[in-house]
């Protein structure tokens, strides 16, 4: 079997950007909205 | 083949691949398929559009969740063989299709197509969405694997966190009559069956994400300083593969089942009861002094906790090890119940935080699993013997609240119970948390007739077999 073309480690930093702020940005969100909620519990 | 993009042999990273490209791709999937901790959001709107009660909208999420525990441990197997992108895609496309089944259900009021749609294919959907990026990454960090399934499971408890808040925004803006603010108002039928057709078409973009960035490493990969015999040189980690039909015949298999399934029990008690149980620890003279929005606050309070356990915990067990981690969880878990069945009703401080914690465990229990299978059996169906132990989760899921509402129910009616009605049920989990830690403690090594022969695995895993 040939041996596979490594891939470039520099080409890969935009796909991760990408790929992490898919995930971090809704669940930031979700995070920022739950921390909203939870407020009254401290606030009495 | 159009869809060979999806098999296991297309999924081979090169040399070069990014391991830190797996964990998003794993919580893409899990940040979608977990909305199904977030049904409560529009089950008030399905009651009215069906006309029906609470106990028949609630069979949807019931169908669901039994559907989870079967498919994962009926198709865990296929799981391992296809490799995790044909999973994801499939998992995808039932998860989808049971978003778009259930919208056609409301708009037309056949609840059965909510329950065949949701409940069923959905369920399908969650059953192997779970399940499908585990192997994955602990192959992938080998080095880390309590981290790496920590952060894919986090994603699970995430995705609630998500999916209450937008599906609130989103039918808003379906329904100019409703109020996200106001915890009365009730959205319309078909401001819900909008939000089935978006979250279904939306969650499948997210999950493709995933699926077209998962890859598994080529054989023989490990991470750059990783030392193999480091890893097994540890107390209770194992270099041997153990096959998924050998797991279930193993008693170290079933001691964990008890563990997870005890240390989930335990939690879904606190879980399934959080908003009343706040409100009856502080009352007096038939009124409480939480107010409802406090109480709200609270189950999401739990919920952070809950995601967080998930990671936290799992990551430390890389340090401490899985057993004196599951030591912790049902240990220390019995002495934070006895906390609050005896001082709790003494401060709301005590009592949140107490609870809190008890819920990190409850996460940490799910997130830890893997990694300990991992240890036990090594990696080789790794993830089909994790598809046949989210059983546990399945059964505590029909135990934790009979247990809690068994008692209750003895005492006294809702909205007039006080904190001593709860100490029965209080101190029934911490019985079920006792079981469970002796179960834990007696998890000894797997036995050597129950290993794989050297070099089948392998075959296994590159679809020779």
């Amino acid at each position: 079997m040939p041996e596979p073309t490594p891939e470039p480690t520099s080409s890969q930093v935009p796909r991760l950007v990408v790929t992490w702020l898919v995930v971090t940005v809704p669940l930031a969100y979700g995070l920022f909205q739950t921390i909203r909620s939870v407020i009254p519990l401290f606030a009495g | 083949m159009a869809l060979s993009f999806l098999d296991r042999e297309h999924t081979v990273a090169k040399p070069g691949y990014s391991r830190w490209l797996i964990p998003p791709a794993a919580l893409a999937i899990h940040l979608c398929i977990g909305q199904a901790y977030a049904t409560s959001v529009y089950k008030n709107a399905l009651v009215n559009h069906f006309e029906s009660s609470l106990t028949a909208i609630g069979v949807i999420f019931s169908i669901a969740i039994v559907m989870l525990g079967l498919s994962a441990a009926v198709l865990g197997t296929w799981v391992e063989r296809a490799g995790p992108r044909a999973a994801m895609f499939a998992s995808a496309c039932f998860w989808a299709s049971g978003f778009l089944v259930g919208a056609l259900g409301i708009a037309t009021s056949q609840l059965w197509l909510v329950y065949l749609g949701y409940g069923f294919l959905g369920g399908i959907g969650l059953g192997i969405g779970y399940i499908s990026p585990v192997s994955t990454l602990i192959k992938w960090f080998p080095d880390r694997p309590g981290l790496a399934t920590g952060m894919a499971i986090m994603g699970f408890g995430g995705g609630a966190l998500v999916a209450s808040p937008l599906s609130r925004q989103l039918m808003a803006l379906y329904d100019s009559g409703y109020d996200p603010a106001d915890p009365t108002s009730v959205a319309s039928g078909s401001a819900v069956t909008s939000l089935f057709v978006t979250l279904g078409v939306g969650y499948f973009l997210v999950m493709m994400l995933g699926v077209f960035t998962v890859k598994v490493p080529p054989p023989g990969w490990t991470p750059a300083g990783f030392d193999a015999g480091a890893v097994t040189a540890k107390p209770m980690v194992s270099a041997a593969d153990v096959s998924a039909a050998n797991a279930i015949r193993t008693p170290q298999f079933w001691f964990l089942w008890i563990a997870l399934f005890c240390n989930v029990t335990a939690g879904i008690g606190i879980l399934e009861q959080a908003a009343p149980m706040i409100q009856d620890f502080f009352r007096s003279g038939g009124m409480s002094s939480v107010a409802p929005t406090t109480a709200a606050g609270f189950v999401a309070f739990l919920s952070l906790f809950n995601m967080a356990g998930r990671f936290v915990w799992s990551s430390t067990s890389d340090y401490i090890g899985r057993k004196p981690t599951y030591v912790l969880y049902l240990g220390v878990g019995m002495v934070l119940y006895v906390l609050l069945a005896t001082v709790g009703h003494l401060s709301t401080m005590i009592f949140v935080l107490v609870a809190a914690v008890i819920i990190s465990f409850y996460g940490g229990g799910f997130s830890t699993a893997p990694a300990y299978l991992r240890d036990l059996f090594g990696t080789f169906q790794v993830g089909a013997i994790h598809g046949r132990l989210l059983t546990a989760w399945s059964a505590a899921g029909i135990a934790g609240p009979l247990i809690i509402n068994g008692f209750l129910d003895a005492q006294g009616t809702p909205g007039e119970l006080v904190a001593a009605d709860y100490r029965p049920a209080l101190f029934t989990m911490v019985g079920v948390l006792a079981v469970g830690f002796v179960a834990n403690i007696l998890i000894r090594p797997v036995a050597a007739r129950f290993h794989e022969p050297a070099g089948s695995a392998g075959a296994f895993a590159e679809g020779k077999v």
